[in-house]
């Protein structure tokens, strides 16, 4: 020992070999503490994408959401993951947040984890713990559905399900998403003229449901922008700018129809009819070379079920007004439809007097497209009581005999989609989808991807 | 010659004497003899740590990417690209398809089991009936690093917004699932979605010499 005490030979080796158990040690505690650390990452990924899925599916009830939570819990932390001796999670919890409109979904976490190096100071495992929280907005909705006459269709077979039928069905698996205790829900159909057939309010499904088996496609025009607008008025008559407020648009083809206040001319013969205002639907035919004049029509079409919703003529009583083509009374169209929204826009009027459109067919399609954006771009906006609303576009595309597809830019700036060609100077306003469904058969899919866009939303 | 070979030979006798009767200098002898293990140590401590840092900062891209994505960030615009690229920090991630990074999202599908086609003008049942397809799929990154465990959609079989052309009829769309990473999925229910990111990376700046690394990493999230 005294000669070892009095020479440095070899006192580097016993250094280290001293050392040893202090720095293996410390190393262990890393390693142990990197592992622990790469778990729970995991385990917070595992959680977090579980609160995001309760939210999203909390209108399924409780058993559902449990199901759905426990299968991307297991897709995110797989049985044995990085070693990990057990890990298991609690099932969702629902927390209303008052006057708010949202609700709050919590999930918490937990794995056993093996120690590799700590299990040699009496640690042989760890339990590590995550949790996360979601929020789910609640969400009005407003369904604006096309029963024009082009729905009235049998793409494929015949006899067989009609657009219209495919529509409804789609439609009603949409409707049976949403919660139906926290959300609201409404539906507006329209052919030449629309109508609030079921007002939004919660407890929809049932109803909602019912009233989408009653609908019928029949001989009558696609009037999209005031189908549109009607539905935005349903939906801010609810009052509630806290919620997500949704348009879902759904029409097969080019909109025909639009209403307005029209006057009436001055006639030689002189009648107490001349230079009258009268409110109605003015429309035209699908094809775009067509410059056939359809009006005025009755913008009340009657309440559901509509069986015979087809065209009722406004007759004017005592003023000999009961043309179908109303060119001898009404020389030219208004500016603004019924709800204020201009007719102008990125689709061209190509015939007018002094700027005042003429009434012509080839005028009447370009003004509704340009109302239906215009619409749109209010809607969005917030025009009425300062609540805008997100919408979503369906269009279905043409199949013989209907050979008019949804038109495809026309969709794009209803939706705002960022695909439109107006996206650029409308990207500060609430952004939807558009979504196209080449055939009847694939409503449903397109109601489904609407849905789920939604269900992104809504978190 | 000889006499060089001498010289040498003489020295190193001297040489090795005198380390041996001097103490500091064979401490000096075992450190240098130690030096390789501690330099190992250090190193092998070093890529270790990247490597982890590289992991963790891999799986918080999945992580991030997902989450997103499942909230309704479409990444088909460089804007949208650019929130991967800032989340992605040193694993050169580059939006021009370079670079050693690549992050694909993917939202899967059940195709119902009662799914009507129309095929040629007539009603057909859909080819993909009850299959777990993709849906949707935006890339962002070097895709030539390797294809998504879901699997490949040419960019031709993609709309406007990224969604799979009739994904419930064409088989381009069903998933090719990996079994030990999505074989949980398989509880997906009919008409259900799921949003997934899968990220591959290319370490290669943590090749070092003699330390072994992946060839290729992954991470993956489904929210």
């Amino acid at each position: 020992m005294d000669k070892l005490r009095n020479t440095r030979k070899g006192i580097v080796i016993i250094m280290l070999a001293a050392g040893a158990p202090f720095f293996f040690g410390l190393a262990g505690l890393s390693v142990d503490t990197i592992y622990i650390y790469a778990v729970k990452a995991r385990l917070v990924t595992a959680v977090d994408a579980c609160a995001l899925a309760a939210a999203r599916t909390i209108g399924r009830g409780q058993t559902e959401m449990n199901r759905i939570v426990d299968m991307t819990f297991n897709a995110n932390f797989p049985a044995d993951m990085l070693m990990t001796v057990s890990r298991s999670h609690t099932d969702p919890t629902i927390t209303i947040i008052p006057n708010e409109g949202r609700r709050e979904v919590a999930v918490e976490g937990t794995a056993v984890v093996p120690t590799l190096f700590m299990r040699m100071f009496g640690w042989d495992t760890l339990t590590v713990g995550a949790s996360a929280e979601a929020s789910r907005r609640d969400v009005n909705i407003m369904m604006v559905l096309d029963r024009s006459g082009s729905m009235f269709r049998a793409p494929g077979v015949n006899p067989g399900p009609n657009a219209m039928e495919d529509m409804k069905y789609a439609a009603q698996e949409f409707v049976n998403q949403f919660d139906d205790g926290r959300d609201k829900l409404g539906i507006v159909s329209f052919g030449s003229a629309p109508r609030v057939d079921y007002a939004p309010q919660s407890n929809f499904k049932a109803g909602a449901v019912a009233l989408l088996g009653t609908l019928y496609a029949d001989n009558s025009g696609t009037n999209s922008s005031s189908a549109l607008w009607q539905g935005y008025q349903a939906l801010t008559g609810l009052g509630e700018p806290n919620v997500l407020n949704i348009i879902v648009f759904f029409t097969d083809g080019v909109s025909t129809h639009f209403n307005g206040t029209f006057r009436t001319n001055t006639t030689p013969s002189g009648t107490v009819c001349d230079n009258i205002d009268i409110d109605g639907a003015i429309g035209t035919y699908s094809s775009p070379s067509s410059d056939g004049v359809i009006g005025l029509v009755d913008m009340d079409p009657g309440p559901p079920p509509v069986l015979s919703d087809q065209d009722d003529w406004i007759t004017t009583p005592n003023c000999g007004f009961s043309s179908a083509d109303p060119r001898d009374r009404i020389p030219v169209l208004p500016v603004v439809d019924l709800y204020g929204n201009s007719v102008t826009g990125p689709s061209t009027i190509p015939f007018t007097t002094s700027g005042i459109p003429t009434t012509r067919g080839l005028n009447i399609k370009p003004m509704t497209e340009n109302l239906t954006v215009n619409a749109a771009i209010r809607v969005r906006t917030g025009a009425l009581a300062g609540i805008p609303a997100t919408i979503y576009a369906i269009g279905l595309g043409g199949e013989a005999p209907i050979s008019y597809p949804a038109d495809h830019n026309l969709m794009r700036r209803v939706a705002n989609d960022p695909s439109s060609p107006d996206f650029g100077s409308h990207s500060n306003e609430p952004s939807g989808t558009y979504v196209y469904a080449p055939s009847a058969a694939q409503l449903r899919q397109a109601f489904q991807q609407v849905a789920s866009e939604i269900f992104r939303l809504i978190q | 010659m000889n006499e060089l070979a001498d010289f040498t030979s003489q020295w190193i006798r001297k040489t090795s004497r005198r380390l041996r009767s001097d103490s500091g200098a064979n401490v000096m002898f075992e450190f240098a003899i130690s030096l390789p293990f501690l330099v190992l140590m250090v190193v092998g401590t070093f890529a270790v740590g990247l490597m982890f840092d590289r992991s963790l900062t891999q799986g918080q891209l999945a992580r991030n990417a997902a989450n997103m994505y499942a909230r309704g960030i479409r990444f088909n615009t460089t804007a949208t690209q650019q929130l991967l690229v800032n989340a992605a920090t040193g694993m050169n991630m580059q939006l021009d398809g370079t670079g050693d990074s690549v992050v694909y999202l993917t939202t899967l599908t059940r195709v119902r089991s009662d799914a009507n086609c129309v095929v040629g003008g007539t009603s057909v049942p859909c080819g993909n009936r009850g299959l777990i397809v993709i849906a949707q799929r935006f890339t962002v990154g070097n895709t030539s690093i390797g294809p998504s465990i879901f699997g490949t959609i040419a960019a031709g079989n993609l709309d406007s917004q990224n969604n799979v052309i009739n994904f419930e009829h064409q088989s381009y769309a069903r998933a090719t699932t990996s079994p030990s990473i999505s074989d949980p999925v398989t509880g997906l229910g009919e008409g259900e979605f799921i949003y997934a990111s899968d990220v591959r990376h290319n370490p290669t700046l943590l090749k070092f010499p003699g330390i072994v690394a992946p060839e290729q990493m992954l991470a993956w999230a489904y929210y």
